[in-house]
């Protein structure tokens, strides 16, 4: 069993590998997990320090993105503001797959009043639009790191457990699901050791644009205002300060864009190669 | 319907519940006399249990009445009427020019697989789909109002000030529903009944564009509740760059003013707005795909 399931991902490896696209969505993601984590290594400057003689500087050979109305590098910002970016992605892509994942599970294995319920409640989600439920429960809560991540993961999980439910309603059909109930096994086990690793598949691909997602999410409410607070640099933070000087200094909302541009890019990218290659049949 | 609009209700209900502290002292600040956060306390009637607070919530909001806000001093369903109008035009203009770029260019791109025409029709929605709304707005503003002076940046009042900020709400849904067509005509161009029809010697024109495009437009359809729903949250950002008076900016500044019974209602009334929008797309659907009916 062991040995089949690395070899279907050496399989999907390969197919990924011949995919030009997803190959170069996967070279951008590998080079903004490295920034992110060598940020201090290979940022030019202090992303915090204020030099109000270079305030508003154009890009030069000195500061290659130029300078914030702070005097701030903003190359150097960029590079940690992926951290942030990184951070809230995974975590919300975390916690709101995990949500969902376990409710879908259920939902779709147990059928009946949990099946309705979980359903009902994924319907009253849907119907909000999730940016605007992620902006009111951030106002409600308060702007910060964690209540960011909470929020994106809050309106994200209803996805994620639309498509278990789903796969979990085709496989408990299978014979190996019966095989494992004759066997008395316990329900746990069926679900989260014999259906779950079989519906991981479109999860993945699932997590993959969610990450693309969340990232667009947590800048558009560090944008509002309603994300990290100043002075820790993230993209929609900065490109919000960039508003404000748009004048002045065009370099500011142009390349914090470009970067949350790029990444989201490489992560849907990534996403449908990893479904072409997952299943080959749902290309085109 | 009526379950999830009770679902929506107690969850647009417990937003201002969820504030930590108490909502009423953070709406009218620290410093706020004791008599007047009592005051408003009543006022609101923050004092009786949750369920009849509930109860008086959701009888208020099927007659429109959210309560009033506490910084414009003025009925929310007051505010909402003054400035829906906005966000509407706003919504309706965005998904025109989404569906103006969509359709075209999903079907060249279907009907050309694998040209240079998909490739870059392809690229393009990649992009789209990728590219933050509120990003895209000040490389608007960056180039056509101010670099070019063509286009005013802000405000309300003629047909120009509606074109970029349509441009920016309207530009993710072209890319997602080129897409959607894209994938939806390969689909279908594929089936029995369109070799038929080319074999009983139809021109390509009628084939694509009677027989595959209908068909086709099926998934497009069902997804145009869920458009609406993308629209009315980036109208929030929308709106707030380019200044408009809709909804979705009296939102933010209704947040930030901690003026929670406008963000409530707001909140209800998007959510209702999409609710009956999906309900109205489901019935029309047999319209396009008459065997629904038959279903």
């Amino acid at each position: 069993m062991e040995k089949k399931s690395e070899n279907q991902w050496v399989v999907v490896w390969r197919r990924l590998r011949k995919n030009k696209r997803a190959m170069i969505g996967l070279y951008i993601v590998v080079i903004v997990f490295l920034l992110a984590i060598l940020a201090p290594v290979v940022s030019p400057y202090s992303p915090t320090k204020i030099s109000l003689k270079n305030k508003l500087d154009a890009p030069s050979s000195a500061h290659w993105l130029g300078t914030d109305k702070l005097g701030r590098d903003v190359l150097a910002r960029i590079i940690y503001g992926s951290r942030i970016s990184i951070l809230v992605g995974i975590i919300a892509v975390g916690i709101s797959g995990t949500i969902g994942i376990f409710l879908g599970a259920i939902a779709g294995y147990f059928g009946k009043w949990i099946d309705v319920f979980i359903m009902r409640l994924v319907d009253i989600l849907l119907a909000f639009p999730s940016i605007l439920l992620a902006i009111a429960l951030v106002a409600v809560l308060g702007a910060s790191l964690f209540n960011v991540i909470l929020a994106i993961a809050l309106v994200s999980w209803v996805g994620y457990a639309r498509m278990v439910r789903g796969e979990f309603l085709r496989l408990k059909e299978l014979e190996f699901v019966e095989g494992a109930r004759a066997m008395g096994l316990s329900d746990f086990k069926i679900i989260f050791k014999h259906i779950l690793p079989n519906a991981m598949a479109p999860v993945i691909v699932m997590a993959t644009l969610g990450l693309a997602g969340a990232i667009i999410s947590e800048s558009s409410l560090s944008f509002l205002g309603l994300g990290v607070q100043p002075p820790t640099p993230s993209w929609g933070g900065m490109l919000s300060e960039g508003r404000t000087v748009i004048r002045q200094a065009w370099w500011i909302p142009t390349f914090p864009g470009i970067a949350i541009l790029l990444t989201v890019l490489a992560f849907n990218l990534l996403g449908d190669g990893l479904r072409d290659a997952l299943d080959p049949k749902m290309k085109e | 319907m009526i379950p999830v609009i009770l679902g929506v209700s107690l969850i647009v209900f417990s937003l201002m519940h969820l504030t930590p502290g108490d909502p009423v002292q953070l709406m009218l600040g620290d410093y706020a006399p004791a008599a007047d956060v009592t005051r408003m306390r009543d006022a609101l009637g923050l004092n009786d249990p949750l369920y009849i607070q509930y109860f008086r919530f959701i009888t208020g909001a099927v007659h429109g009445d959210f309560g009033n806000s506490l910084f414009y001093r003025e009925p929310v369903m007051t505010l909402i009427n003054q400035r829906i109008g906005y966000t509407f035009r706003l919504s309706l203009l965005s998904m025109l020019i989404s569906y103006i770029i969509a359709f075209p260019v999903g079907i060249i791109s279907a009907i050309k697989q694998n040209s240079w025409l998909d490739n870059f029709g392809m690229v393009g929605a990649l992009l789209g789909v990728s590219m933050p709304s509120f990003w895209l707005a000040l490389m608007l503003i960056l180039l056509f109002s101010l670099h070019l002076g063509w286009l005013p940046a802000t405000g309300v009042g003629t047909w120009r000030h509606m074109v970029l900020p349509a441009i920016t709400l309207g530009t993710s849904g072209a890319a997602l529903t080129t897409r959607l067509v894209r994938s939806s005509m390969l689909e279908v161009i594929r089936k029995d009944f369109i070799r038929t029809a080319r074999a009983k010697g139809l021109s390509e024109k009628v084939v694509i564009y009677k027989h595959a495009l209908r068909n086709a437009l099926i998934p497009v359809i069902t997804v145009i509740g869920l458009r609406l729903g993308s629209i009315l949250g980036g109208a929030v950002i929308t709106e707030t760059i380019f200044a408009r008076p809709g909804i979705g900016r009296l939102m933010v500044d209704s947040i930030f003013k901690r003026d929670y019974l406008v963000v409530q209602g707001i909140t209800f009334i998007i959510a209702v707005s999409i609710l009956i929008a999906n309900t109205v797309v489901d019935l029309t659907y047999s319209l396009v795909d008459p065997r629904i009916r038959y279903e």
